[in-house]
């Protein structure tokens, strides 16, 4: 049941041993700005500093999915409120992901960006608009200024575009805990030293899992190391998002607006007040191999706690939820081939007290389902050309109780333009 | 790729090496120390005690209970024989249920009903059916919030007159049941620390008991909500969608599990009690509804209230024709019209007027172009609301005719 306690611990264990181990090691500073990480890789170092650049960019993933879960209806995956952009994959064929990115950078330092993406039938968006500011207190020490509507950077894996990693569907941690990924209006701070970096960042708290206004808010810190030795590299770091949510309701639901049920209509009228605590853990461990192949593995840990109250017109509970999850994705690259595994568990805890904990469960969709919702997938990709793949896809994905298996065949592309 | 020659770096790799294989060891233990299963537990802080089987899936929510009238198999068994029984009246005529009839959803089937002595009462009698969930009871009074007071009505009311109990025939009519020797031993079960509970306090107990224990959710909407869909037929669950859709908008008003928007059970913590003016009348474009019968109005005299009814659950509805707190509609496909124009204009006679045009009409009763398809669709899906076992179920049944 309750097993936060001790794997907070380890994690807290962990974090501190990266420190100490990064405070003995900070003498062979590493430069990363060859580290092959694909093109998410857009933390800052004192290299980046001297460039200056205008980088427009672009990339796009369209798939046919033989299946789905969760059609025509909102994804819920059981034991977890969801929000944001939390959307079940689409049947049939669909753009995943088409995103139109500019970069500008002073030699002084001061950069801006700006970022349109476009997901399934959802409207085009403006992603990310920001502005910043990048310079050098010590010789060793850079700070980094962002602000505007930023993707936060707690985690590689927030950021990442469906024509970048290997599937073509969202991370399901970042589906049940962020509602798909968070991005927001925000200030970040971040601090570097060689392959060290400590960023905060400051939300107004406009996405899902907070909410903007009095009474919302969210922030976040990470620390992350980033290094390489003789053939192989890693990123190793952790954070913690912190997040509070006022008369919050299920997003998703007023926006896609239908009342095919009696069952919708009352999610969407629940609210949710309360805090939602996280933290997690990343890892990425990379090997070069003699044949000019390649293999990586990649996962995350995290850690929830909710914390708050569940109202409706007319029915009250408090809520205390546990959540546990991890996602674990090797990877093995040899040429135009890249093939890969990924599976995600959640492990949802959830208490109500109240007279109505169990009505207000069901109709939220905090019900459990006697097992873990998990996603299991592979993936298969060739490189035709530099930019553009063909992607073959296998899911199991066990997010619901109405689990499913899919194929799915698609493309992606992406390239500086 | 690295080019640093410092000595001290074949030391520093091998710690490296160590601390990342530790690291991956610990994230694998990490991963596999999960123990058991993803689970939701609940404390209802007792809310949900109850002496008394309510027969109920498990998916529905408990009606509330007062606390100085706990739910008894005994109270209810002896309200069953009170609620049949004519005796419980001023003249011996009436028993309530002369008025609320099981084979017809415990209505009278009549416009109005009528009183013990001949009285029309100056409105449709309601059906019985999950009473327990209504936030308020009556077609409009948000006074009326428990059975033990709207039970006073029928027995002792004057205006009109139901059972006619009055001062003058009150120990009469005790009488009568303590000549009765069934009642000797029900009452003595219903109530055993009291030495001679046949008293009025204890009558009324006795059949709120029985009517709050008349609950069921037993129809073919029930099942297919509980996940059967071949519960309803296309052409219902078509309807469905209609009921519940933007266009028709009657979820708003007769939604949630009891169909109704005053609804109230024992996980609420707030208590809403609506009430809504659907333009039946606008007398000369005044707003006005005939002066017997108001709404809320009669009661707060609030010229805001003037024509509001409680929404009543839809229940039943193919059998408690006809309908609206006058019974002025005869047949559903006669209500659906009466939605679909937004209101009801009366052309010529004394409630000549507009309804569709009344200043208190709620917003969600506006209109809309329904095909006769579509209709009857609806009226598959409002037909799907009858719950057959109620009408025959012995639990709830004359006990008196088995003598
Ligand atoms: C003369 C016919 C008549 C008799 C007898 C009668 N009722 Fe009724 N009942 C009605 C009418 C008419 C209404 C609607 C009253 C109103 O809105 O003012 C009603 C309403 C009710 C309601 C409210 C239902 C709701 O949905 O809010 C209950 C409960 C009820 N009656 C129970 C009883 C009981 C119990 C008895 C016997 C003690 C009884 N009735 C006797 C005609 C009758
Ligand atoms: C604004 C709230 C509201 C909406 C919307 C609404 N109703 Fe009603 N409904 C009521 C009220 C209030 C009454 C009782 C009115 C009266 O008697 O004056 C009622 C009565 C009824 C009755 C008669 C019930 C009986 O026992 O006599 C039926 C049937 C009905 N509605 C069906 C529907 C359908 C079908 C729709 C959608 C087309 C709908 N209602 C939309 C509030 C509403």
């Amino acid at each position: 049941m309750y097993r936060s306690l001790p794997a907070t611990l380890l994690f807290t264990l962990l974090v501190y041993l990266l420190v100490t181990i990064l405070a003995s090691l900070s003498t062979t500073a590493l430069a990363h700005s060859d580290v092959p990480f694909g093109s998410s890789s857009d933390s800052s170092s004192s290299l980046d500093n001297l460039l200056s650049y205008t980088r427009i960019s672009a990339g796009l993933s369209a798939t046919y999915r033989e299946d789905t879960i969760a059609e025509n209806s909102v994804w819920q995956i059981p034991g977890v409120l969801m929000g944001g952009d939390a959307h079940a994959p689409e049947k049939s064929f669909s753009l995943d992901d088409a995103s139109l990115m500019f970069d500008w950078k002073h030699p002084d330092g001061v950069f801006a960006g700006l970022e349109f993406s476009k997901h399934g039938d959802h409207d085009l968006e403006m992603e990310e608009a920001y502005a910043g500011l990048d310079f050098e207190l010590t010789d060793t020490l850079n700070l980094e200024f962002t602000g505007g509507s930023l993707k936060a950077a707690f985690s590689p894996e927030n950021t990442t575009h469906a024509y970048q990693r290997p599937f073509s569907e969202n991370d399901l941690l970042y589906d049940a805990f962020y509602g798909g990924h968070y991005a927001d209006e925000g200030v970040r701070f971040e601090l570097s030293s060689g392959s060290l970096t400590l960023g905060t960042e400051i939300w107004r708290g406009d996405q899902f899992p907070a909410t903007a206004g009095t009474g919302g808010e969210a922030q976040d810190i990470y620390l992350y190391w980033l290094g390489q030795a003789d053939t192989h590299w890693w990123r190793i770091g952790g954070w913690i998002f912190n997040s509070r949510g006022d008369a919050r309701t299920d997003d998703r639901l007023s926006r896609d607006h239908q009342h095919g049920t009696t069952d919708s209509e009352d999610a969407a009228n629940i609210y949710f007040d309360g805090a939602q605590q996280a933290a997690g853990f990343h890892l990425t461990f990379g090997q070069m191999l003699e044949n000019g192949w390649q293999w990586r593995i990649s996962g995350e840990v995290h850690h929830v706690r909710v914390d708050g109250n569940l109202t409706d017109d007319t029915r009250a509970a408090s809520l205390e939820g546990r959540y546990y999850g991890y996602w674990i994705q090797p990877e093995l690259e040899a040429g135009k081939h890249l093939l890969a595994v990924r599976y995600a568990l959640l492990n949802l805890d959830n208490h109500l007290i109240g007279a109505a904990g169990e009505s207000l469960a069901s109709d939220s969709g905090l019900t459990d389902m006697d097992e873990d919702p998990t996603w299991l997938g592979m993936s298969y990709r060739y490189r035709l050309r530099e930019s553009l793949a063909i992607r073959l896809e296998w899911t199991h994905n066990q997010s619901v109780a109405a689990d499913n298996n899919y194929g799915a065949v698609g493309i992606t592309w992406g390239a500086a333009l | 790729m690295l080019d640093v020659s410092i000595p001290l770096m074949g030391n520093l790799s091998r710690a490296r090496n160590f601390f990342l294989h530790s690291l991956l060891i610990a994230v694998i233990v990490l991963l596999t120390a999960c123990g058991g299963t993803s689970e939701t537990t609940f404390d209802d802080q007792g809310v949900n005690r109850t002496a008394f089987d309510w027969q109920l899936p498990a998916s529905v929510p408990l009606p509330f209970e007062p606390e100085n009238n706990p739910m008894t198999e005994a109270k209810f068994q002896l309200g069953r024989h009170l609620f049949f029984d004519r005796r419980l009246s001023g003249n011996g005529e009436q028993s309530c249920a002369d008025c609320h009839q099981q084979n017809i959803g415990f209505t009278d089937g009549l416009v109005v009903s009528v009183g013990s002595t001949g009285d029309l009462h100056p409105r449709n009698a309601q059906p019985l059916l999950n009473v327990a969930y209504n936030a308020t009871l009556t077609w409009a009074n948000p006074s009326l919030v428990t059975l033990e007071q709207q039970i006073l009505v029928p027995l002792f009311g004057e205006f009109p007159v139901e059972q006619g109990i009055n001062d003058g025939n009150r120990e009469e009519v005790l009488d009568r049941l303590r000549d009765e020797p069934r009642y000797q031993t029900l009452f003595a079960e219903a109530y055993p620390e009291l030495g001679d509970p046949i008293d009025y306090e204890n009558i009324v107990k006795a059949i709120a008991s029985f009517v709050r224990g008349m609950v069921s959710f037993n129809s073919d909407f029930d099942r297919y909500e509980r996940g059967q869909s071949s519960a309803l037929s296309a052409s219902a669950q078509q309807g469905r969608k209609l009921f519940f859709g933007e266009e028709l908008e009657c979820f708003h008003c007769h939604g949630g599990y009891n169909l109704s928007d005053s609804t109230f059970d024992r996980t609420m913590t707030f208590i809403e009690r609506p009430f809504h003016n659907t333009g039946l009348f606008n007398i000369n474009g005044t707003g006005d509804f005939p002066s017997n019968n108001q709404g809320v109005f009669e009661i707060t005299e609030d010229p805001a209230d003037m024509g509001k009814f409680r929404a009543p659950s839809l229940r039943n509805i193919a059998l408690t024709a006809p309908y609206m707190h006058d019974g002025s509609l005869v047949s559903l496909e006669e209500v659906i019209d009466f939605y679909a124009a937004g209101g009801r204009n009366i052309e010529s006679g004394p409630h000549a007027g507009d309804g569709r045009l009344n200043p208190f009409k709620d917003g969600f009763v506006t209109g809309f172009d329904i095909t006769e398809q579509e209709k009857a669709d609806l009226i598959a899906f409002l037909n799907s609301l009858t719950d057959e076992t109620f009408l025959t179920n012995e639990r709830f049944s004359d006990p008196w005719s088995t003598l």
